[in-house]
């Protein structure tokens, strides 16, 4: 009840949110305030930003207006973070909680499993996942849930550890509650707020790959991406180094935002706990 | 006749809070001769442990306190003043022998060598009666029982030989027959030394055993105090009446329903007008929505409108 | 002679706590009449949770036999065990751990009417309603989470979650000990007005002498992992035969009544009066 109120209080959460909510309108408005595809030819090439009014970032080599691809690109950015967490926390968590709760072989089996993904380089992993199926988002999104799961599984397993031993899970076992339910629908919820505190890194650490990825040329070609953009710009560094500025710059925003939000969000919870 | 070692003048204390004050404690004034055992007895919300942790300057910073807290002479708390609490992991460091911490407090309190301290914190733990004391001054907290932790944290209350010891409910956590082992030793270092000491326990049976006086306190405010004789043989208000109607004894198989108090003490950001334990009180009438006062000498009445109406109410 | 609703014969369990082993039960037997209350007693680390714990199947022993109407209940296990869970519920002694701080106590309370389809009305609210009612607690608590209720209306809830399975028996494991003395004898008194109305036998585990004398006949004492003594609540009570029994009830407070002092003699220092 008091979380929002809490989180209205600390100033990092508010910039955070207000950061993650700017750039989500932005990425669902692009296609109104930007129709048509980005990559159109709109002008000349490498307008300087701030000179045009009509193209307030300038454009590129071939005259694609920058604004409309930076607008267009927050939406890769913010579908590979999102979808990444998902992915990486529903996998994680999933897991994390069969371990812990069954214990034994099962437990074994699976945190054998999860240290082998572990000893595995996370951006390694993706490329070859990328470089094997084809640049897409889709793809972009499976490759760094399958690098970034391991996190919330040894997490959520520390966790169910320590809550199956509550006297609650006692209870429900008493009143001959199914053990699946009682892992999923008692432990597991009183496990998920600590295993969210690792959002920020999974969303920051998402999109980040995806530009760097994107910067190799294995993003989706049919989309505008911002580590796309910073790997256009590479060639004119030199002359119009905008180009590759720009973009990065949303970038460090974007992680900036999420890193806060998830902080702010974090402590709001953590300062909850102790009230009775 | 002495001036008392300490002299209570209308303390209280409340805790700000998000969603308003916490009127934790009010009004409560009592005097503490040198050698004298009061208990404080209280349920959730009675405000014992504030009690006690104001009277060892201990409240926490937050906390509003009013009233006066005076002493015959100054007193250093750690030095002159021993506190013992529920948990004695509280008062004991992790990560250091239990003779080295009692140690600590003779050298920062008695200005004593680290080596005489040493001497001196064997001595203590035998005091307090933990076996092979020279063996276990070299065990650390977690190598300890529950009750041996609580007899290592009682050498530390004791170490500087302080006039007053405070036990905010140090026997609640312990199995019964070790509570019965560390009653009876406080009640022995006490008497020993002539300290005063103020128990603060839940349990008026544990109270009866150990002091001379008793203060009753009910969700904030003192409703009765008195020599323990009186207090348990001829309680006035309604809520120690009811304590001690409730008392279960061992002598007999008592008949069902037992005497019981209805409800449950009040929600301390919403406490009751008037008198807080009116709405729970078989006696309570108009006048009880009024804030009783207290009737009776310092240290020894009654904070309840009806008593003094209808004499025993 | 009718047969016994729980037999206990010869429980052993030992635990491995970091290299060490402690032995919990060495070789427990006692049994249970049905509609009966029988209370273990004993120090801390005696075993009497352990045994509580391995009677509701929560751990399992090292061997033993447990018979429940007659039937192995070790044996029992998968779904024949869920089902038959139903008959042996368990109060615990912190009402506030014992439930899913997530849950409402509408839901805490569906959740065994619909594990074992016990609901007697078709909705599921109106049984909730009921089960509050008959532990004294009104309608409206069935919306609020278990931090929102006071330590007696917890174990309130506690108890009509066990009985929303219309059980046999009921392990007590301490159910008073966690609350405020003023509300003790309320929840007493309702576990003795449940007894009479439904018949359920109760397992009491507690160190409190005052409370086993007021709710069980019958009592046994547990001491580092065996029973020592046995028989009615009265006679160990007033001759105690074994060392334990002698001192835990040695070290029951007993409430010191002297006559009042008389009145206070006026003193030189009636100033202080107000």
């Amino acid at each position: 009840m008091t979380r929002f109120p809490r989180l209205w209080r600390s100033p990092e959460a508010v910039i955070g949110l207000a950061i993650l909510l700017t750039i989500a309108a932005i990425a669902l408005l692009a296609p109104f305030i930007y129709p048509g595809d980005p990559h159109a030819i709109v002008a000349r090439p490498l307008i300087a930003p701030l000179v045009d009014p009509a193209h307030p970032f300038g454009t590129d080599r071939l005259g694609r207006d920058l604004a409309a691809e930076l607008a267009h690109g927050a939406r890769a950015s913010l579908l590979v973070g999102l979808g990444a967490m998902v992915g990486a926390i529903g996998l994680g968590a999933g897991i994390g909680t069969l371990a812990g709760f069954a214990g034994g072989v099962i437990d074994e089996v699976l945190m054998r499993i999860t240290e082998a993904f572990q000893t595995v380089p996370g951006f390694l992993l993706s490329l070859a996942l990328v470089s094997a199926m084809g640049p897409s988002l889709g793809a972009v999104v499976l490759a760094v849930t399958l690098s970034a799961w391991t996190g919330p599984a040894r997490l959520t397993r520390a966790q169910v550890l320590s809550i199956r031993e509550r006297d609650y899970v006692a209870a429900a076992r008493v009143i001959g509650m199914h053990p699946l339910r009682i892992a999923f629908g008692e432990v597991l919820p009183n496990a998920l707020p600590v295993v969210l505190s690792l959002t920020a890194v999974i969303v920051a650490g998402a999109i980040l790959t995806e530009a760097a990825l994107s910067f190799l040329g294995l993003g989706d070609p049919n989309r505008v991406t911002w580590g796309g953009m910073i790997a256009e710009g590479r060639a004119v560094l030199r002359s119009a180094p905008h180009l590759s500025i720009v973009p990065g710059l949303a970038l460090v925003t974007t992680v900036l935002g999420v890193y806060l939000a998830g902080e702010g969000l974090t402590e709001a919870n953590s300062g909850r706990k102790g009230q009775p | 006749m002495t001036a008392p070692l300490l002299t209570l003048a209308a303390v209280g204390a409340t805790y700000p809070h998000d969603d308003g004050a916490v009127d934790a404690l009010a009004d409560v004034s009592f005097d503490l001769a040198e050698g004298e055992r009061i208990a404080v007895i209280g349920e959730s919300g009675s405000g014992k442990s504030t009690l006690a942790l104001a009277i060892a300057g201990l409240l926490p910073s937050t906390a509003v306190s009013v009233g006066r807290i005076g002493w015959r002479r100054p007193m250093v708390g750690g030095r002159d003043i021993g506190f013992v609490f529920q948990d004695p992991g509280a008062s004991l460091d992790p990560v250091m022998n239990i003779g080295d911490q009692v140690a600590e407090v003779r050298v920062r309190h008695c200005g004593e060598g680290l080596r005489a301290a040493r001497r001196a914190a064997i001595d203590l733990l035998d005091r307090v009666r933990l076996p092979q004391p020279s063996r276990l001054a070299r065990a650390y907290p977690h190598e300890l029982s529950g009750g041996q932790r609580q007899r290592a944290a009682l050498a530390m209350a004791i170490a500087a030989g302080p006039r007053l010891l405070i036990a905010d409910e140090a026997t609640s956590a312990l199995d019964t027959v070790v509570q019965a082992e560390i009653v009876a030793l406080i009640g022995e270092l006490v008497r020993a030394a002539s300290m005063a000491l103020v128990f603060v326990t839940h349990d008026i049976a544990l109270a009866s055993q150990i002091s001379d006086r008793i203060v009753v306190l009910y969700a904030g405010r003192m409703v009765e105090a008195g020599p323990a004789a009186r207090v348990v043989g001829a309680p006035r208000h309604p809520y120690t009446q009811a304590l001690i109607a409730g008392h279960l004894d061992l002598s007999r198989a008592p008949a069902f329903p037992l005497p019981a108090i209805a409800g449950a003490p009040p929600d301390p950001f919403d406490p009751p007008r008037g008198c807080r334990f009116a709405p729970r009180c078989s006696h309570a009438f108009s006048a009880c929505l009024d804030e009783p006062a207290w009737s009776g000498g310092i240290g020894d009445g009654v904070r309840c409108v009806g008593f003094p109406l209808g004499g025993e109410p | 002679m009718s047969e016994p609703l729980l037999q206990v014969d010869d429980l052993h369990k030992t635990f491995d706590r970091g290299g060490r082993r402690v032995r919990a039960l060495a070789g427990v037997s006692l049994d249970l009449a049905r509609g009966e209350t029988l209370a273990v007693v004993g120090a801390s680390g005696g075993g009497k949770s352990t045994l509580a714990r391995v009677i509701l199947r929560l751990v399992e022993p090292d061997r033993g036999r447990v018979l429940f109407s007659g039937r192995d209940w070790l044996g029992l296990g998968g779904a024949a065990l869920r089902r038959e869970r139903r008959r042996l519920q368990m109060v615990f002694q912190d009402p506030l751990a014992a439930f899913n701080p997530r849950a409402t106590i509408g839901q805490i309370l569906t959740d065994p009417l619909a594990i074992h389809r016990l609901a007697a009305t078709a909705d599921p609210a109106d049984a909730v309603v009921g089960l509050l009612a008959r532990v004294g607690l009104s309608a409206d608590l069935a919306a609020r989470l278990p931090h929102e209720l006071s330590g007696g209306q917890r174990q309130r809830v506690a108890i009509a979650r066990a009985l929303a399975c219309e059980p046999d028996l009921i392990v007590l494991d301490e159910p008073v000990s966690a609350l405020d003395v003023s509300v003790r004898a309320q929840i007493l008194n309702l576990l003795h007005r449940v007894q009479v109305e439904t018949g359920v036998a109760y397992l009491l585990i507690s160190h409190d002498l005052a409370v086993v004398r007021a709710m069980a006949p019958r009592l046994a004492v547990i001491d580092q992992g065996t029973i020592v003594e046995a028989g009615a609540t009265a006679t160990i009570l007033t001759s105690p035969g074994s060392l334990a029994a002698q001192a835990l009830i040695d070290a029951t407070p007993r409430l010191i009544v002297s006559p009042p002092a008389p009145p206070a003699t006026p003193t030189p220092d009636g100033e202080r009066k107000p």
